[in-house]
């Protein structure tokens, strides 16, 4: 009786610890796949270098935006989706259409402005993208002419930064064969700092003695192919050691922080600073910049004659 | 095989043929050609065909190293193919004969690759006989279910010899398709894709299309150096290579070959590969070949160019004179002919060159054909002499055309009028208006009195209110440095133009137009201490007579020129009207080239004048042309005098 009278009181308190337990054994295995796969030797979203590589400001046409054949007396669009793969923000961009025949081709807006593309980083992980529209109407072909094909081009102009940060050793005391500190490196290479401009190069070069000093030559690349062209880039800082480092672009007269480009796909920064210890010791050298960038897809637009499809021209 | 090897029971052939009486003399060259063609010897088939009462002794003796020479099928193949190009230019195009050739000396080249390999000759065959059951048998099918088929069963036939051989036969097999490249290159490869595929006419492939005789090319490309034991034969054969490489090093003015991977799926038959080839002859200047022109000017050293320029624009004028004004030469006429066009090539809009647009597959096309075989016999007042006008009317362009007829004696007869006969009309002519794509009209030409003895029957169309327009396009600059310039130029603006020299309709007559600072310069600037100078000319460019320019004028935005803000120092330059036309006629009463009045651009629109660092703008120019064309055919007859 008594058994019986237990019994259903029992198996429900027993239910309830049950499921209690089988429900801490999941979320126990849970948080140990999450922990056990957090732990791994790969690369964590949170200790992600962005700035690395050289990806910049990607842009494309839509798939048929515009379509790959248009009709006389028609209407399309051409939609242009600009992807920012750079670790930087891209700011006062501006897209502009160049070599539309008027006679066959009408688009509108030619010019348009975009809105600031914050670029890849941990809170932004793929970088922010737009899409950006251009209606456009198309007018009669020549005479009766089987077709037209116009080429033409889209310029992209943005202004974006660069930071370059990279560990040097300052050793002035060259003739030191005892001395255990680090070890200058005369020439290092860079892929890129996540941006299509990118510190390409570093050489460091020791001056020993009483008046020791450091310099650094540091190359400035477009990593792009030649449809890109860097416009002025300026260096908003320099610091080595957290101390201000004096440099100047090579070449430049009046303002040395600053370069233009023009034709040139890279240019020379050097940074010299007087050394005042003579044993050797590691720092950081931190450069930031802010650069003009502009680059151009070619495309084409097709207007074709509509009795060519009915095969009238054979 | 060796000549020696070769030689022996050919020898033993041409003996026995050598013996046989005249009567035998046909069977004895067919036996001799089909002897040849079992041995794979030209040397017997030369013998073979030469035999009977002419002698095989001559053969061997008379011309003892020519045909030495001639026993090299290389060196017979450079005779034939001269003799068949010599047929070719000089006996109207496309003929059976030359087609026959073309074969004969297909089969010649493959004997001829097969004599310069080593072991497994026999496996160029392959190839050749692929393409001729490929083009002959199934007539160049393209359907791809068949193609692939073909190509399986062509991939198996080529492969098993590649495995008997140990690959040693691909050599061979591959080189196979050497002689069905060039025949298609000499029954008019290139014309075919020029007209076809739009390519442009480069003068490199103006000298390839008019003076290159292919086969005698790939003679000499498979000339050994040493044919022959003897010293002079090689010397021959050398002498004919060196002369070969020459020749084309001359008519291959500009070599720059355009790229050839375009379309696909083009078939041409043999006749329609002659056919574009005579046409695309017809339409290139006809001027003396420069092989020629250069060989004549070898005494003006150092002055070759300027001579060999100087023979060329000379043989150009004696063409328009003899064969377009019809001129005998040595006439008063004649030479006042050849100083017109002198003096005409001076005229800076004469000057003036313009293209076909390819990008207009049909043309306004009008053509008048009479057909001699249906010309009464006799004089009969109601048997009409007949004559067919058909006109392609694409754009739906409303004209009108007035026929006519009349018979012009000869030898003193005295000319009869003629009347086309119309349901509703007295009059001696016939108007008749359309709109239509296609419009034909058989037109029925009746004299009005009798006709007795030798006359020349005129049939006349004259077109009324035809519209032709050419096109040209520019890129505008505004105010750029000169780097600045360069760097659009190469990057953009060389992409973007692709009209830079006037194009218009392959039509009956068009305006050739230049815009710019200079010949060929597309980029215009805003520059106002440079001249930008229009200069234009109304080209004939049909068959017929350009009668009256009822209007020309020149847009750009489909709008005129002053209204979208182009200036002119002379209005007649950008518009005007020329109803007569007799200033410009040459001696048979036709005008090929009618300059128009130049004129400096003072001013352009502002929008053009200011642009951005990085900006330019492109604008397409069209020129108008609204005006009268009249077509004419004739016919020789001869009426007999009425029997009583």
């Amino acid at each position: 009786m008594n058994s019986s009278s237990f019994s259903p009181s029992f198996s429900s308190s027993s239910s309830f610890i049950l499921r209690l337990l089988s429900l801490s054994f999941v979320l126990l295995v849970l948080f140990l796949l999450l922990v056990g796969c957090g732990s791994g030797g790969g690369d964590t979203l949170a200790s992600y270098n962005f700035k690395q590589g050289s990806n910049g400001l990607n842009m494309k046409l839509v798939d048929n935006a515009p379509p790959s054949k248009i009709y006389p007396q028609s209407s399309f669009k051409m939609i242009l989706e600009l992807d920012n793969q750079a670790a930087y923000d891209v700011s006062d961009g501006m897209v502009k259409i160049v070599g539309l025949d008027n006679n066959y081709f009408k688009v509108a807006p030619l010019e348009q402005s975009f809105d600031t593309l914050a670029g890849r980083s941990l809170t932004s992980p793929s970088g922010d993208k737009v899409y950006l529209e251009f209606d456009g109407l198309s007018a009669g072909l020549f005479e009766n002419a089987q077709e037209y094909s116009g080429v033409y081009f889209i310029k992209t102009s943005f202004h974006s930064t660069l930071d370059f940060v990279e560990t040097v050793c300052i050793n002035p005391n060259l003739y030191a064969v005892y001395d255990a500190g680090c070890k200058v490196k005369e020439k290092e290479t860079y892929s890129g700092q996540g941006a299509s401009l990118a510190v390409s190069q570093m050489e460091e070069i020791m001056y020993p003695g009483a008046g020791a000093g450091a310099e650094f030559r540091i190359t400035l690349r477009n990593k792009r192919n030649m449809d890109s062209q860097v416009g002025f880039v300026n260096l908003m800082s320099a610091t080595l050691g957290g101390e201000d480092i004096p440099c100047e672009f090579q070449g430049e007269v009046s303002n040395k922080r600053s370069k233009q480009f023009k034709d040139q796909q890279e240019v020379i920064l050097v940074c010299k600073k007087p050394l005042r210890q003579q044993s050797s010791y590691q720092t950081s050298l931190a450069l930031h910049f802010t650069y003009d960038y502009s680059q151009k897809l070619e495309s084409r637009l097709l207007l074709v004659n509509p009795e060519r499809r009915a095969g009238v021209f054979g | 095989m060796t000549e020696d090897a070769a030689g022996g029971p050919e020898q033993g052939e041409r003996e026995e043929a050598g013996a046989e009486g005249s009567g035998k003399a046909v069977r004895s060259a067919i036996s001799g050609m089909v002897s040849a063609v079992k041995s794979m010897n030209l040397g017997a088939a030369v013998a073979g065909a030469a035999g009977g009462t002419v002698a095989r002794a001559a053969t061997y003796t008379g011309f003892s190293q020519v045909t030495d020479a001639a026993k090299n099928v290389s060196f017979l193949i450079v005779i034939l193919g001269l003799v068949q190009y010599i047929i070719r230019i000089y006996g109207g195009g496309f003929s059976s004969y030359t087609l026959i050739i073309s074969l004969v000396l297909f089969i010649l080249s493959g004997y001829a690759l097969a004599e310069r390999m080593g072991k497994d000759r026999v496996a160029i065959l392959i190839p050749m006989l692929l393409f001729v059951v490929w083009y002959f048998v199934f007539q160049g099918g393209s359907d791809p279910q068949f193609l692939l088929y073909f190509g399986l069963i062509a991939a198996v036939v080529i492969f098993i010899p590649a495995l008997f051989t140990k690959g040693a036969s691909i050599l061979p097999e591959a080189v196979g398709f050497l002689p069905a490249l060039f025949l298609f290159l000499d029954l008019g490869l290139l014309p075919f894709l020029v007209d076809k595929l739009n390519l442009p006419l480069t003068p490199a492939y103006s000298g390839l299309i008019l003076y290159m005789p292919w086969w005698a090319f790939f003679g000499m490309l498979t000339l050994p150096a040493e044919a022959s034991k003897s010293g002079k034969v090689n010397l021959l054969i050398n002498i004919t290579k060196l002369a070969g490489i020459l020749y084309i090093v001359t008519i291959l003015v500009a070599p720059v070959i355009p790229n050839f991977g375009l379309q696909s799926g083009i078939l041409p038959s043999p006749a329609q590969l002659e056919e574009v080839q005579a046409k695309l002859r017809e339409q290139l200047p006809q001027t003396e070949n420069p092989f020629i022109s250069n060989i004549l000017c070898i005494d003006q050293l150092p002055n070759v160019a300027e001579c060999v320029k100087t023979r060329q624009e000379e043989s150009g004028f004696k063409y328009t004179c003899t064969k377009l004004n019809e001129l005998a030469e040595g006439t008063p006429a004649y030479e006042q002919c050849i100083k017109d066009e002198k003096e005409k090539k001076k005229n800076l809009a004469s000057q003036v060159k313009g293209g076909v647009d390819t990008t207009i597959q049909i043309p306004t096309k009008a053509e008048l054909t009479l057909d001699k075989n249906s010309f009464p016999q006799e004089y009969n007042p109601l048997i009409a002499y007949t004559a067919d006008f058909k006109v392609e009317n694409p754009r739906n362009q409303r004209m009108s055309v007035t026929f006519s007829c009349n018979f012009t004696g000869k030898s003193g007869v005295p000319d009869v009028e003629g009347k086309i006969q119309s349901p509703n009309s007295d009059e001696l002519t016939q108007t008749v208006e359309f709109n239509e794509r296609n419009f034909q009209s058989t037109l029925l030409c009746l004299p009005t009195t009798e006709l007795k003895g030798g006359y020349t029957i005129y049939f006349t169309a004259l077109m009324q209110g035809l519209d032709t327009k050419s096109r040209l396009q520019r890129a505008f600059i505004g105010t750029k440095t000169s780097e600045q310039k360069e760097k659009l130029r190469n990057t953009e603006i060389n992409k973007a133009i692709t009209i830079s020299v006037s194009v218009a309709p392959a039509e009956f007559a068009r305006i050739n137009f230049e815009l710019g600072y200079a010949k060929n310069e597309y980029i215009i600037e805003n520059k106002p201490n440079r001249n930008i100078v229009l200069r234009a000319n109304i080209e004939n460019t049909g068959r017929g007579n350009v009668v009256s320019v009822r209007g020309y004028s020149f847009q750009v935005d489909k709008i005129p020129l002053e209204a979208a803000g182009f200036i002119v120092d002379n209005p007649a330059c950008i518009r005007g009207v020329m109803l007569s036309l007799s200033g410009y006629t040459g001696y048979s009463g036709l005008a090929r080239t009618i300059p128009l009045p130049p004129c400096l651009i003072t001013d352009m629109p502002q929008e053009l004048k200011e642009m951005s660092e990085d900006d330019w703008e492109r604008k397409e120019f069209i020129a108008d042309l609204q005006y009268d064309y009249q077509l004419t055919s004739k016919e020789d007859f001869i009426i007999p005098a009425v029997r009583s």
